[in-house]
């Protein structure tokens, strides 16, 4: 076996590894594969061992298959931040979408509760854009953002509850459909619990993201 | 040193574009030495700040060079590095202050 088999098989391993653990092949393995053979062309000139031994500690240096892996599940986007992200931006287009028939163009004379309504949904719209903006990396909005998700939260799932139980009352009334009815016709609720919860997962876990690093 | 990988990654960035094993060097030259950074850590934290739109990168093929990605800073890459270098002073003042008063 050569340098460039022993290198080639590195990434093969690599790549099998990362197709296992569910994260992106490329260009991670390219560029892997890249850098060893730079790494050991240098240490076989710098040193004048031979081309396999060069490519053995090049592929030393570079980090055993597991840590490379390791590193990539660490560095990679989480599910609930991609969770949260989602669920942010179909909760903001409907909010966009409401305040839009309840103000600019209503079916009805505009009413005092209607006004409360979009009062409540701005705020859901102002949680949406802080959620948003935190998981993009905005640190000046991070204090204030997992007390209004703990807010929200509460309220959401008071509001699911509530849904659950009236919807049963009605439907138990009117002889068809389950309680569950009633949050398949309105889910913003659920939506809104399912942000809070993914949002307050996804920004715990951006605190321990950064990749291993050794001070030799 | 854990915690300050993103701000050398892009620090290194600051001085022009990059590839990965031209990071990897300059860090360790840079510091003498002192930073020794398993490069199969470097690659995937060099995805995630690509991700976050904080670095972008490029394949670049030069004739009768080797294939490389070639990484820079955005601009949003280069707020991000002045905030972590504001931080960064910040921090280290106050550990300067209380470190250098336990010998006062």
């Amino acid at each position: 076996m050569d340098d460039l088999d022993l290198i080639a098989a590195y990434a093969r391993r690599l790549e099998a590894a990362l197709r296992r653990a569910g994260r992106p092949v490329q260009p991670l393995v390219d560029e892997t594969t890249a850098h060893l053979v730079e790494d050991a062309a240098r240490i076989a000139r710098a040193d004048g061992c031979s081309a396999q031994d060069a490519a053995r500690r090049a592929i030393a240096r570079f980090g055993d298959v597991p840590a490379v892996v390791a590193a990539a599940r660490k560095n990679g986007r989480a599910l609930s931040a991609s969770i949260a992200r989602v669920s942010s931006l179909v909760l903001l287009a409907c909010v966009a979408w409401w305040i839009f028939t309840a103000l600019v163009d209503p079916p009805y004379p505009l009413q005092v509760k209607d006004a409360l309504i979009v009062n409540f949904f701005a705020e859901l719209a102002f949680v949406s854009i802080l959620l948003f903006r935190a998981l993009d990396g905005r640190r000046t909005l991070r204090g204030v953002v997992g007390p209004a998700l703990v807010l929200n939260g509460a309220l959401a799932f008071a509001l699911v509850v509530v849904g659950l139980v009236s919807g049963g009352v009605v439907e138990r009334a009117s002889g068809h459909g389950t309680p569950l009815s009633s949050l398949l016709a309105d889910p913003v609720w659920a939506l809104m619990l399912v942000q809070s919860i993914a949002g307050l997962r996804a920004l715990g876990g951006t605190r321990t993201r950064d990749g291993a690093l050794v001070a030799g | 040193m854990k915690g300050h990988l993103d701000a050398l990654l892009l620090s290194s960035l600051a001085r022009g574009p990059r590839h990965g094993y031209a990071i990897n060097e300059w860090l360790e030259t840079r510091s003498d030495g002192e930073l020794k950074l398993a490069a199969g850590t470097l690659y995937p934290a060099l995805h995630r700040l690509e991700e976050d739109g904080l670095v972008r990168a490029a394949w670049q093929d030069p004739p009768g060079e080797r294939r490389r990605r070639v990484y820079s800073l955005t601009k949003k890459g280069e707020r991000a590095l002045a905030a972590q270098k504001d931080e960064w002073v910040a921090f280290s003042r106050v550990m300067n202050a209380v470190l250098g008063g336990a010998h006062g």
